[in-house]
């Protein structure tokens, strides 16, 4: 009764019991601290640290060359980092992996890599399931060598999530994926998240990761730029747009708003404020609209500091 | 152990299919083998009738093609193709993958030395005692490791053109200069010398020996020995440097 009370509705319990979970240290399923990694003398990551907690799915961005394959096979233990360390809550547990670039061995069936996969897992009986959750049981006879990249990809996606791994890392999984298996993808990575799988994810199509991933990690020239949960993002910076006099045209240019046919447009971190400052200098205005930044609008924004710097 | 049987399981179910291991691997030699015992009918070898001495030399040639180019190439390119990334994601560390790989390559070379003594034995009716068809095989599987270093050897090239051109001078250097495809009398002395020299030689000087009565000399076993551990060493050694 009293924690109903206190906490008004079981969202807020919950979030309440999720951070103090992540304060005592308990939900975080690997620690990546100080991690850095060179190749011929070029430094590609500095200085990495962050964590991942169970069932937290991170989205790891960043331009090309900015490093986000390296530290994904760094996580992997493809490769060995040079300096840094990494520290799994216990044993190392399995990961699932659904590569940016799958080039297979050409001459095995479908059926015949997904229960060799499988089998290494001692889970060979869920081969025909598999291949069905990954639309391809009428293919099962077909060459991996003639599947196309989109198939290949939901047959490792499917393959990665069968044998329950605690954590799943894919490098641009929709990439050359047809519309239907994107909807499909997104459906059954719900359902992974629901599972309490961590994912560790980098994609270009941002209106998915809103949606799949909780926290944004951004990479820039092997630094970690931004570390942030998404829906802070989200509801960091806004778009506040309204209709004015053509008089006050001036000013508002001023303080940094656009104007397009009469409307005015300006992204804030505050627009509590922008408003106020508004309504200071008698500036009458209609059809106001604070909209919350897109996720695609602020890596946007990050990418032309980049360009910029 | 279980990683290991599954991941010989799929291997040879993607060898079997391999259109190069059917072609320079079984096809090849046998096309070889009709035509030259052809050519060179009723001859003999060193006392050996020469339809049995090019049978060792053939099944010889055989071992030493699938163990340096197929097996060589494959693996660098399941290498280049993060095939292998993929693999040792799964339940199956590196040491266990080449523990299979080895393990299959032998099965494969099984194959091949059954299968060439079986049907060529039918075709030529070959009156030797079965102690020494079992004599011969053992030696040429066992010899065919030291072949699957240099596979491994060649595997460790940073690209796969320099991998493909390095294996075919080997192995035809192997072939012709061990006197795999014509034998090493018939070549200039000083050819002879250099040819008398080579692991593919003396690999099949071995089962020659075996077939002429003589039994393998123990300083063939001493060099072939010598070569396996320094291409073994070197192996590991280009192996340990790739990977840090």
């Amino acid at each position: 009764m009293t924690i109903v009370i206190l906490f008004h509705d079981i969202t807020s319990l919950l979030l309440v019991i999720y951070l103090v979970i992540l304060i005592a240290g308990g939900g975080v399923m690997l620690r990546i601290n100080h991690v850095s990694k060179s190749f011929k003398g070029q430094q590609v990551l500095r200085d990495i640290t962050f964590q991942i907690a169970e069932g937290e799915s991170i989205l790891l961005l960043g331009a090309n060359g900015a490093g986000k394959s390296t530290l994904l096979k760094i996580v992997l233990q493809m490769l060995k980092q040079d300096r840094g360390s990494m520290e799994w809550k216990g044993k190392k547990p399995h990961i699932g992996y659904v590569p940016q670039a799958p080039s297979m061995i050409g001459n095995l069936t479908v059926y015949q890599f997904a229960s060799y996969v499988l089998s290494l897992h001692g889970k060979r009986v869920q081969v025909l399931t598999v291949l069905q959750d990954a639309g391809l049981e009428p293919k099962k006879k077909v060459l991996t060598g003639n599947l196309s990249t989109g198939q290949m990809k939901r047959l490792l996606f499917q393959l990665a999530v069968a044998v329950k791994p605690k954590l799943l890392i894919m490098d641009e999984p929709t990439a050359g994926m047809d519309l239907e298996a994107k909807r499909q993808f997104r459906k059954r990575l719900l359902d992974v998240r629901a599972e309490g799988i961590s994912v560790l994810v980098t994609t270009h199509i941002l209106l998915e990761a809103e949606e799949l991933a909780d926290r944004l990690l951004y990479l820039e020239d092997g630094v970690i730029k931004v570390d942030r949960p998404i829906e802070d993002i989200m509801l960091d910076r806004k778009s506040i747009s309204f209709r004015t006099d053509f008089k006050y045209k001036g000013f508002l240019l001023s303080m940094g708003y656009t104007q397009q046919e009469g409307l005015y447009q300006k992204l804030t971190e505050d627009a509590d404020k922008e408003l106020q400052l508004l309504i200071q200098h008698n500036i009458k205005f209609t059809q106001l609209e604070i909209k919350g930044d897109t996720l695609e609008q602020y890596v946007e924004g990050l990418e032309r500091e980049e360009v910029g710097t | 152990m279980k990683s290991i049987v599954v991941t010989v399981g799929m291997e040879l179910q993607r060898m079997i299919k391999d259109r190069y291991f059917l072609c320079f691997s079984l096809l090849m030699p046998f096309i070889f083998y009709i035509l030259f015992t052809y050519i060179n009918r009723g001859a003999a070898v060193d006392g050996i009738e020469f339809d049995y001495y090019f049978l060792i030399s053939m099944t010889c040639y055989s071992l030493v093609v699938t163990s340096v180019q197929t097996f060589g190439i494959q693996i660098m390119y399941d290498r280049m193709q993060t095939w292998m990334d993929y693999l040792f994601t799964h339940p199956l560390t590196p040491s266990q993958y080449f523990i299979s790989r080895i393990i299959t390559q032998l099965l494969l070379n099984t194959l091949i030395v059954s299968l060439f003594f079986l049907v060529v034995n039918a075709w030529k009716q070959f009156d030797r005692p079965l102690e020494e068809w079992i004599m011969t095989s053992l030696w040429l599987l066992a010899g065919s490791i030291l072949f699957l270093t240099i596979g491994i050897l060649i595997a460790q090239s940073r690209k796969v053109e320099t991998a493909s051109v390095t294996a075919n001078i080997v192995v035809l250097g192997l072939a012709i200069l061990g006197g795999l495809w014509m034998p090493l009398q018939t070549f200039p002395n000083w050819v002879q010398m250099i040819g008398e020299w080579l692991p593919s030689y003396l690999f099949a000087r071995g089962a020659w020996t075996i077939a002429s009565g003589e039994g393998i000399e123990i300083f063939n076993i001493i060099i072939l020995t010598c070569y396996f551990l320094v291409l073994f060493i070197g192996a590991m050694i280009l192996q340990y440097r790739q990977r840090s």
